[in-house]
Formats: structure tokens, C-alpha cells, sequence
């Protein structure tokens, strides 16, 4: 089934209005309807809880399966939706066995308007207690009405699990029940590092990667209280909150989850080479639907806000990279937000007239179907922006202000003692420009994905510089024997992620390729470099510079779909180079152009991405 | 709008940390266009005294440079944290921050320019009962930014204030479907009233809203105290309804203004004893006029009118 989504809040819509809205955003053709379930919004006292009126998520249920749609749910525990403490009840964040603990000793307050709360701690043996309970009588509205019975078809395990934003290396969690998880996995009796000490390096990282396994265990514990709360029939998955994918580490969660782990996404058309970018790691690394749970369809009111044009455009930008499922957030307003598919008296805003068109032409493609054809993986490695995240002058601060702060190809590694965190990071980058200056098709693969992603493509490029992760490495080393071509550099890697010599693992994978040390400054020598990793392909982009062409399709390898973007800042007429006897059909509009000699002239706006319908005459 | 131009056009700043003694620069960055990330320590000179900041500015080419010890972020995380209460709002919470960096003001925290030394930070209670005595509970303040060439609204916030908070606020767009925003854009100096019977209908009755084009509030940031009155005369600006301690802020900065061109025209007639004379007779009237309690803004502890004289030197065009 595809899942192109949209969330409705029940508790935030009246309840007279239900249908209506659930008819409307079928009509347009949305699949899945999802909503969170908020604790807070629920629970009248420990353990009472309010299931009428607006409230009433059974008979809402009821509606969105008579309205002919299934639903996705998130019952939390960490809800967000704007809502005060994030949709946890007061008597939770105020329990100081619950609190998360910040290096400091005190709880970790997390300023979200309108007021600040103290986190909860994910290790908190109480905590997880108190979430069961919740789940529990989730279970008893959600479970009758399971597919097929009822309408619902998924569960998200959490929200956005990056330690409530707070991901500075040395912030928290330093609660007791977390401290002790920490001692028994690093098998060491000493604290937990509360700063960065070159001296302890090793252990500096060590912490950064157990706070992802942290989270990892977390959502293991939610996913099991869920299943004791008779929902283990449903799918799960679970989503990545909007940021750069070196501080998540998408595998491990989603093996945790036991589903697709998605990106969260809200961003300007300004941002499109970003988004891509993103795409093109989840297309890369999920093991399972790349997917979208959150596709910002209007924004909170107190964040920099986003035109229409801004929305279809990044949409645009991540079907071009490559996702097959997405839920535009919102589909119904409501309070605490502007904008969405419908508004709050479930009428359609102008926004539903393109999210219709687009609906319809991913029908029309059987969209979930259709592949992008890459040939070249390039290779995400954590274990020097690990090193980065940890010794960061900012620190407590989360990487995401220096993400903020625009400081180039480096990013947040920018501001680590460590140097080779930024130099890593900067050539991860010229690695991907040249790759696209080049118009080699790539995807972007996690260090930790299977094996299997890795030898879905004919070549491997893998910045590195004097440490590699060394399971990765071993991969590295198995890809090869497996025929794939494997380029490294600038250097050789010597020692591991904790900076231990990789002794009898150091031999290079066979027959390894190497870029040159200059080529970081040099992104069109390393492009011509890398062009030679894959062949030329049929469609691809004669100029100007700087515009991507995405070509999408089906199984049997004919082309169905392709997109033209164009994240610059000014209009271009874009010549692209096509098979002969081919016609290109607007996704969203009307215009059809059709090949003269192999060309076809596509006008692009500004920071804007086309998606076309391809027709090729036999 | 309210961003500095020199902000708007030039968005690139560096950071510096600092640590040990003494002191040496361990990080320095280029953030914002054309960032150029980490570059050479030797760009900052320690100590980190404002002639130092400034030729650090100069030779990066940046518009601020801000100076942090490696420690202070750490130190005012735990003393925002240990102070921090559930029912605090975000003026509260950014209070607290705001007054945690004012004290390591030139004890870890340094910039150029020096807006730490700027900025107030009265505590909330003032900043709270201020704020009732100007706005009414159940009241709506609106403000209105037309584009110069009346095609369209550039900005709109109707806010309503309940219970002594701000807890809805709205922009056009609540309005759009019985005013047009062509329209009220193409007419706004008489369909102004249409508005606001509108806001008094969907939000609460109007205490304070303002109209205005987009070039009169450029010329009100940068211009004289009194332009404010100059344009409302000129109907560029309208502020209906417009509180009796706003009219009266009004005509005492339009008094102020005409003194001040009036003394300055006289200045190069006048002998200097004359000049210090006069001088000294308009602080004791301003002075007068505040402890008097006619001041709206009084019990603050601050004067904002004052406080944007001095900030509006950031806004000028920068040389």
C-alpha cells in the first residue's frame, strides 16, 4: 500500500468536523491519516484516563475507517505537536526519579514554548514503568481495531529520539539508572566522562556512541510494552528529527524499531541541496521504506515560516532523492500551527490543489514501484565526527547550533579541537559535489547499513582519513572480494574509531582506489575522477552546471519519472540529453516537451525542483 | 524588518574561544556568508579588550565578534538550569539567560559590539506589572507593515493579551476572508478601521494598532526622536487606537527633538558657559520627567526610549 500521508490531530479537531476532514483528504488522495496520541491530553490522574468527546481516539478510529483510509499512530511517550512538555503529564516531568540529569547534577531543561520542562531520562527504570502503563491503555482503545478489523495499520515507537535535541557529548544523561547501563556496557567502574579530555579520547568517543545505543535500548523497551500491550500485530516505525545524519545513527534505531526509521523534514526551498542531500543518505541506508514521517505542510508559529512554493519544492526534493513514503505535517490545522492541507473547518487551503496533483501522478505511476538507478554508494563514517561531536568548544550545546551557525563545508566539526572531525567532513562534501558535478547517480550509505546496501552499487567511495570505523572496514574489505570497486582518501587509515592501531585488519580492501590529497580543493579534477566510476548515463544534464537531473524506473527498467532541480539561486533553462522519441509530460501542470535531436529545454525557477511524467515511444 | 541592515547585508561573524592562563585562543571561526569555518587562532589578539575585538572584525571582515571563555557555556547552562521552574514563560526563561551572561560580561563573555552592555535585564516582576499597566487584559495589539508600492501587506501580528500573557496571536491571514489583502494594501489609510472592527470581532478590542509603509519605518529606525510624530502627522503612519501614555511618549520625544535641533542651531551663536547651561537644564527637565511617574516605563528600572536611541546607531549604514 503507499503511503502517502497526512496527520489530523482528533483531540484538536472537533469532533463534527471529523468526517469531513477524513472525506477531504481521502478525495485528494491521501492514504494513511496519522495522529499522535498524547499522554498528557489523556490522563486525567495516574492511571484515569479520558477517552471522550474530541478526546474519543476510539471512535475517531471508527470515522477514519469508514472514510475507506487506515491510520498510523503515535502514542509517544515523547509526543512534541507543539504541545506543552511535549505531551507529557505534569506528574512525570515534575518526578525527579524520572529527570534526566545534565552533567551538572541538575535536571536538563528543555526550553520549548511556552514554558521550559525537565526531560525525562530514557534509562529511568520508573520511567519506563510509568510509559508502560500509558501503552497499556493505549492497547485497550487501539488493539480491537487493528487491521483488519479497524483501521490501523502502524505504530511510531517514540518521536523524534535524539535526546529531547539536547545532543551535546557532555550534556546529559547522567542519571543513576543511565550511569549504571554506562558501567555495564564499557565494563569500566568509573564515571561516565562529564568533558572532553585528549587524554581520555578514546573513552570521550566511546560515551558519544553509548548514548546511541542508549537510545536504541529505549526504543527496544517501548517496543516491547507495546507488544504486552496486545499491539505487537502492527508495523512499527519511527522517525529522525530534522538535522545532519552524523549524529544519528540510523541503523542501529532502526533494528531497534524493528521497522523503517524515517527523517523528519522542515525546510525552505533555500535549503534543497540540503534535503537532498538527507534523502540521499535514507534512500541509502534504510533497510526497509524510505520514508518521511514528518513533510512540513505549513509551520509553527514562532519558527521562520514557508510559502506554499517552498513546500512543494522541498516535497519535490526528497521524491528526487529517492523516498517512496511521506505524511505531510499537517493535513488539518490547528492550534499552535500555520498552515496544512486543510483548514481548521476542514476545508481545503490553497496548498491542496498541488498536494492533490502530486497524489494522483504518484498513483498514476504506481510511484512506490519505480527505483532511482544508482551506481556509486558514498559512504557516511561517524568514527572522526564521533571524535568532533565530543571535543566541540560549544559543548553542552548541541551540534545543531553549530550547524546553525552556516560555517561551511565543515559544519559543526568546524568547532572541534579534534581536526580531523572538520577535514572529514569537508571532504565528505567535495565528495559528493564532484559526484554531482560529474552527474554519477549516487546514494548515500550509512556506515552501519547491512552489507547488502553496500553491494547494491558497482563503486564504494569512502573519505578517509587516519581512523575508519573497523567494522567498516572489514565491510570495506568484503565488498571488494565481492568485486566492487572501492576508492579511499586522501590517507590511509591506520587506527580505529577509538584510536587503536587496526593491526591485523589494516590491509587495504583489493584493488582499492585512491583520491588525491589536493582533490578537497579541487572539485573538478575530483570530478572527472570520479566519473570514471560509472558509466554515462542516457539522461543527464548538458548545462548549465549545477542542475540534477533524477531519473526514475519501474522494474522491468523502463524510465517512468524524472525530476530536474535546481537548487541555485537564479531561473535557468536547463538542456537536458535524452533517448531519442521521448516526451515529458508536467507531474503538476500541464506543459509536455518533447526531444529535438536528443534535447529537451526544461525551465527551472529558482530554488526549485520539476517533476515530469516520461513517455518514450517504442 | 528589524533586523540591523548591516546584519541583513553582511551576515558573517566570527567566534573566538579562549582558555587557560594566560589566555590563548584555541578556536576561531568565520560563521554566516561566505563562512570560511576555523581559521587561523592568530586572527584574535589577546587580551580580548574592544580595540583588539574591533581590529579582529576589521581584518576578517566580519560584523561582530563575539569571545567566550571554554568554560562559560557549561557555567550558564548550570546556573539557567539550577534557577529554572515549570511555570516560568520564555520572557522569564530569557531573562534569567540574558542576566547569566551580563555577569560574565567581560569575565568570559566578550563582543564587539558590546550588546551585553546594552541590553537591560530587569527582572521579570517589573517587566510583567509594566507591561499590565500598558496593555489591558482582553485587549488586541495589531501591527500592520504595508509594502511600498501598496500591492500587498509585508507583515502582519494581531496579538490579543489574556490573563497577563500573550496567548493568541495571528497574522492577516485570520482576516483574509473579509478583508482582502489587495485591498486593504491599496486603501489602508482609511481601510485601516475596517480592520480593526474586525479584530474587535474575531480576537478582542483593539488597545493599540499601528499602520504603517515600509519606507517610514526605515526612516523612523534611523531618523530623529521625533519622526515618529512627524510621520503620524503626515498620515505615513497611523496608530489608532493608540493608548493615552503613547500619545503622551509622542509629544515628549517631539518636544525633545525641537529642543535639541533648536539648541544645536543656537549652539554656534552661543558662548560656551550658555551652552553648558542649557545642557544642564534639559537633563534636569528629563530627569524630572521621569521620577515624576509620568514615565509609562518607570518602574523597569531602564528607559527603552533611551535604550533605542543608543541601539539605533547599529541600524545606520555603516561607513
Amino acid at each position: 500500500m503507499p503511503l502517502f500521508g497526512a496527520a489530523m490531530h482528533y483531540w484538536r479537531t472537533p469532533r463534527a468536523l471529523w468526517r469531513r476532514a477524513l472525506d477531504e483528504l481521502a478525495g485528494l488522495g491521501v492514504t494513511v491519516v496519522e495522529s499522535y496520541v498524547p499522554w498528557s491530553v489523556h490522563e486525567r490522574a495516574a492511571g484515569t484516563y479520558d477517552w471522550r468527546g474530541d478526546r474519543d481516539l476510539g471512535a475517531w478510529l471508527d470515522e477514519v475507517h469508514a472514510a475507506g483510509l487506515v491510520a498510523a499512530l503515535r502514542p509517544g511517550p515523547h509526543i512534541n505537536a507543539e504541545l506543552t512538555c511535549f505531551g507529557f503529564p505534569d506528574r512525570i516531568v515534575r518526578d525527579p526519579d524520572i529527570q534526566a540529569r545534565a552533567a551538572h547534577g541538575g535536571p536538563v531543561w528543555l526550553p520549548a514554548p511556552p514554558r521550559a520542562f525537565p526531560v525525562p531520562s530514557y534509562a529511568s527504570a520508573r520511567f519506563h514503568d510509568e510509559v508502560a502503563g500509558w501503552f497499556r491503555a493505549v492497547g485497550e482503545v487501539v488493539a480491537p481495531r487493528q487491521w483488519p478489523d479497524g483501521p490501523v495499520v502502524a505504530l511510531q515507537v517514540d518521536n523524534e529520539p535524539q535526546m529531547f535535541f539536547r545532543s551535546g557529548a557532555f550534556d546529559h544523561d547522567y542519571h543513576p539508572d543511565a550511569l549504571a547501563a554506562w558501567r555495564a556496557a564499557s565494563g569500566d567502574d568509573d564515571d561516565a566522562p562529564r568533558a572532553w579530555s585528549p587524554e581520555n579520547a578514546a573513552t570521550c568517543a566511546r560515551w558519544v556512541r553509548w548514548k546511541d545505543e542508549h537510545l536504541a535500548d529505549a526504543l527496544t523497551r517501548f517496543g516491547a510494552a507495546l507488544d504486552r500491550a496486545g499491539l505487537d500485530g502492527l508495523a512499527r516505525f519511527g522517525n529522525l528529527p530534522p538535522g545532519e545524519p552524523w549524529f544519528t545513527d540510523l541503523p542501529r534505531l532502526e533494528r531497534a524499531v524493528g521497522g523503517p526509521v524515517g527523517i523528519d523534514v522542515y525546510a525552505g526551498a533555500g535549503a534543497l541541496a540540503k534535503v537532498r542531500r538527507r534523502a540521499l543518505h535514507l534512500v541509502g541506508s534504510t533497510a526497509h521504506l524510505p520514508l518521511v514521517p514528518e513533510l512540513g505542510c505549513g509551520f509553527v508559529p514562532y519558527a521562520p515560516p514557508f510559502s506554499d512554493d517552498d513546500q512543494r519544492a522541498v516535497t519535490l526534493a526528497l521524491l528526487a532523492g529517492g523516498v517512496r513514503g511521506f505524511s505531510f505535517y499537517m493535513g488539518v490545522t490547528r492550534d499552535r500551527w500555520m498552515g496544512g492541507i486543510l483548514d481548521e473547518e476542514a476545508r481545503p487551503r490553497p496548498t491542496a490543489r498541488w498536494v492533490g496533483r502530486l497524489l494522483a501522478a504518484l498513483a498514476e505511476l504506481d510511484w512506490t514501484a519505480l527505483r532511482r538507478r544508482t551506481r556509486v554508494a558514498l559512504v557516511l563514517s561517524r568514527a572522526d565526527a564521533r571524535h568532533g561531536l565530543a571535543s566541540s568548544v560549544l559543548d553542552p550545546l548541541p551540534p545543531i547550533v553549530g550547524e546553525l551557525m552556516g560555517l561551511g563545508a565543515g559544519g559543526s566539526a568546524e568547532l572541534a579541537r579534534d581536526p580531523a572531525a572538520a577535514l572529514h567532513r569537508r571532504w565528505f562534501d567535495a565528495a559528493a559535489r564532484a559526484l554531482d558535478l560529474a552527474q554519477v547517480p549516487y546514494a548515500i550509505v550509512d556506515e552501519g547499513a547491512g552489507l547488502d546496501r553496500f553491494l547494491a552499487h558497482d563503486a564504494i567511495v569512502v573519505p578517509t582519513l587516519h581512523r575508519v570505523d573497523r567494522a567498516l572496514w572489514k565491510r570495506l574489505g568484503e565488498a571488494a572480494a565481492a568485486k566492487r570497486v572501492v576508492v579511499i582518501g586522501p590517507q590511509t587509515p591506520s587506527f580505529d574509531e577509538w584510536g587503536e592501531p587496526l593491526g591485523d585488519d589494516a590491509a587495504l580492501p583489493r584493488r582499492a582506489g585512491f583520491m588525491r590529497p589536493g582533490s578537497v580543493d579541487d572539485l573538478a579534477g575530483l570530478a572527472d575522477d570520479l566519473a570514471a566510476l560509472a558509466p554515462v548515463d542516457d539522461w543527464y544534464v548538458e548545462r548549465p552546471a549545477g542542475i540534477l537531473a533524477s531519473v526514475f524506473a519501474d522494474p522491468a527498467g523502463v524510465v517512468r519519472a524524472l525530476f530536474v532541480t535546481n537548487p541555485g539561486e537564479r531561473a535557468v533553462t536547463a538542456r537536458l540529453v535524452v533517448p531519442l522519441a521521448t516526451s515529458l509530460r508536467d507531474a503538476l501542470g500541464e506543459e509536455v516537451l518533447t526531444e529535438e535531436q536528443g534535447v529537451v529545454a526544461v525551465a527551472v525557477t529558482a530554488g526549485d525542483v520539476r517533476m515530469f511524467r516520461v513517455f518514450q515511444k517504442k | 524588518m528589524l533586523i540591523p541592515p548591516g546584519v541583513r547585508t553582511r551576515p558573517r561573524w566570527a567566534l573566538a574561544i579562549i582558555e587557560g592562563a594566560p589566555a590563548r585562543v584555541v578556536k576561531l571561526v568565520v560563521a554566516g556568508h561566505g563562512a570560511r569555518g576555523a581559521v587561523d587562532p592568530a586572527g584574535l589578539s589577546l587580551p580580548p579588550t574592544p580595540a583588539h575585538l574591533q581590529a579582529c572584525a576589521k581584518r576578517l571582515d566580519v560584523g561582530a565578534v563575539i569571545v567566550l571563555d571554554a568554560g562559560v557555556i557549561a557555567q550558564v547552562a548550570a546556573e539557567v538550569e539550577s534557577h529554572l521552574t515549570i511555570d516560568l514563560d520564555v520572557a522569564a526563561q530569557g531573562l534569567l539567560l540574558l542576566r547569566a551572561l551580563k555577569q560574565r560580561s567581560g569575565k568570559g563573555v566578550w563582543s564587539d559590539p558590546p550588546l551585553l552592555d546594552l541590553l537591560p535585564a530587569p527582572a521579570f516582576d517589573p517587566l510583567q506589572r509594566t507591561f499590565d499597566l500598558l496593555i489591558p487584559d482582553d485587549s488586541a495589539l495589531t501591527a500592520y507593515v504595508i509594502d511600498n508600492d501598496r500591492a500587498r501587506v509585508a507583515a502582519s501580528v494581531i496579538a490579543v493579551k489574556r490573563g497577563g500573557d500573550i496567548n493568541e496571536v495571528a497574522s492577516h491571514a485570520a482576516l483574509g476572508d473579509a478583508i482582502s489583502e489587495a485591498a486593504l494594501a491599496r486603501d489602508w489609510t482609511t481601510a485601516y478601521k475596517r480592520v480593526n472592527r474586525a479584530v474587535g470581532e474575531r480576537f478582542a478590542r483593539p488597545c493599540v494598532s499601528l499602520f504603517v509603509e515600509r519606507a517610514t519605518v526605515d526612516k523612523i529606525i534611523v531618523g530623529p526622536p521625533d519622526t515618529l510624530g512627524r510621520e503620524m502627522n503626515a498620515r505615513r503612519l497611523i496608530i489608532d487606537p493608540a493608548p493615552t501614555w503613547l500619545l503622551g511618549l509622542l509629544g515628549g520625544a517631539t518636544v525633545a527633538a525641537v529642543a535639541q535641533r533648536g539648541a544645536m542651531a543656537l549652539a554656534n551663536l552661543l558662548p560656551q558657559g550658555a551652552r553648558d547651561r542649557a545642557s544642564d537644564l534639559a537633563d534636569r527637565a528629563r530627569t524630572a520627567m521621569k521620577e515624576s511617574g509620568a514615565n509609562p516605563f518607570a518602574m523597569l528600572g531602564f528607559d527603552p526610549i533611551e535604550l533605542w536611541l543608543t541601539l539605533r546607531h547599529y541600524y545606520r549604514p555603516r561607513r
